[in-house]
């Protein structure tokens, strides 16, 4: 039996730029290599996603059905 | 559905609901008028058309900006884009009087008309929303001063025009042209820049909001242009005193940004700091070279070439690049949801874009050096810096194309963000 890779979750609704971007690098920062990143926004991240693209990370950023984004981040 | 991701075109909370159209066509306007002012100034140099061209260019960027980026930061409310486009249009018409107005049109009077008027109504519209918003006590005071500037300064404006279509001395109208011209780039524009460039650069940047809360040299800006803006037509002193605290503010908030970036997370500088960078050089380039011009006049020219074509030109195109690809990137996005769009992080081209750069700093330099003691070869700065002003609206629109004129299966789609998944 594998063993279950970590979850952070991250909820940055409310938050103002550039706060949740930096919680997010924060928090990949000390993320497992076989952690993942789970974070709630309040809109897509487009300018945060050349940044995890250039660090190595994969990512899916979707909407949650409530006017939000829901992105998911882990490594390559 | 358009509407509803249209309405995610915010840089914050998502309940702050704002279409960006307006936005769009007001900063679209305001490049227009940025490649008439570059052509303006090859053609017939340094003239008092070419130089108000700048401002429509600046005061259009504002409108736009400010109306994207009130409910974002103040948590004001929104504007409808029609009203926008409305505004920036009569914007546009009355500042394409006044620099018709300054190539012979008889058409000074109905310039001050319009551009009063507009400025009336848009300051008077931006006081009340702002008055109405609910955070950002600071951000929302400092644009407060910079609209009552840029009210006085249009006020000011217009009893020129007044006088230079033929209702009183025009040597009264000379005589006002330097706290017209400070409060207009000083008061207005300089402490527009100032206010957004708090809240750009940690976003841009990706470094802590909590090592900007430093508001001390904004204020202290404030007030020097508020002291120059009194003292210029009549104490000395007075000049000195309000201009030392303009460059003591400026080099302060240079500073704080060069900081700001040094604690980023952003692995690569992008390219609006890198413009910031140069703009902020030229920012301080500009408050000392106007307070030596309290001693040796002739180089106020280079005051307003230093300030107009360096400073606040290439910081406003500078954060254009981010702004542009932001608003037309939503855009697309609404259009087609469901469409692999090319990544901003890669669409701006970045050679074009810091060739630009290179083009803008060597023209200014050139135009604010050459200017007041070898008028003739300071062409050569005027050409270098139209050169270079062209280059960069080609580059934004280039970026803003890439958006505007995507399709569902159109160029770029390996290199949309999802393919990384």
């Amino acid at each position: 039996m594998e063993p279950k890779s970590t979850i952070v979750r991250l909820d940055n609704r409310g938050l103002s730029p550039p706060e949740p971007m930096m919680r997010i690098l924060g928090a990949l920062e000390t993320l497992d290599t076989d952690g993942v990143l789970i974070a709630q926004m309040d809109r897509e991240p487009i300018f945060l996603f050349a940044e995890l693209h250039d660090r190595g990370y994969r990512y899916t950023c979707d909407p949650d059905g409530s006017g939000g984004y829901v992105l998911e981040v882990t490594r390559q | 559905m358009a509407d509803s991701l249209y309405a995610n075109a915010v840089i914050g909370d998502a309940s702050l609901r704002n279409d960006p159209r307006g936005s769009e066509f007001a900063i679209a306007l305001a490049l227009a008028f940025y490649l008439a002012g570059c052509t303006l100034l090859v053609t017939t140099g340094p003239t008092l058309g070419a130089l108000h061209a700048f401002a429509a260019f600046i005061v259009l960027t504002a409108v736009g900006a400010l109306n994207q980026l009130l409910p974002v930061l103040t948590h004001a409310p929104n504007a409808r884009a029609g009203s926008i486009s409305a505004l920036a249009l009569a914007f546009a018409f009355g500042f394409s009087l006044l620099i018709a107005g300054f190539y012979g049109a008889p058409t000074f009077a109905p310039a001050a008309v319009v551009l009063a008027t507009s400025a009336i109504v848009w300051v008077v519209w931006s006081l009340f929303r702002l008055a109405r918003g609910e955070s950002e006590r600071r951000t929302r005071m400092l644009l407060a001063v910079a609209l009552a500037a840029f009210l006085t300064a249009v006020g000011i404006g217009a009893g020129m025009a007044g006088q230079l279509a033929g209702f009183a001395e025009v040597s009264l109208a000379l005589s006002i042209a330097p706290i017209h011209a400070m409060l207009a780039i000083g008061g207005f524009a300089g402490i527009l820049v100032i206010t957004i460039s708090y809240r750009f650069v940690p976003m841009f940047a990706i470094a802590h909001a909590e090592k900007y809360g430093h508001w001390a040299p904004a204020w202290t800006a404030v007030l020097g242009v508020i002291v120059a803006a009194a003292s210029l037509t009549g104490s000395t002193i007075g000049a000195r005193l309000g201009l030392a605290s303009v460059v003591v503010a400026l080099i302060t908030l240079g500073a704080q940004h060069l900081t700001t970036i040094a604690s980023r997370l952003r692995a690569r500088l992008d390219v609006s700091l890198q413009y910031g960078r140069v703009a902020w050089t030229f920012a301080a380039g500009a408050a000392l070279t106007a307070f030596a011009a309290t001693w040796i006049t002739e180089l106020f020219p280079s005051v307003i070439a230093l300030a107009l074509l360096g400073w606040l030109s290439i910081t406003i195109l500078g954060y254009a690049y981010k702004v542009v690809g932001f608003l037309t990137w939503q855009g697309a996005k609404a259009r087609m949801p469901a469409a692999r769009l090319p990544a901003l992080g890669s669409a701006v081209d970045l050679p074009m874009a810091y060739g630009a750069l290179a083009l803008l700093t060597a023209g200014a330099l050139a135009t604010a050096a050459f200017m007041p003691f070898a008028p003739q070869i300071a062409q050569i700065g005027y050409d270098l810096y139209a050169l270079g002003g062209m280059t960069a609206v080609v580059s934004i629109a280039r970026l803003a194309a890439l958006y505007l004129f995507a399709s569902e299966e159109g160029r770029g789609t390996e290199i949309d963000h999802r393919a990384t998944r």
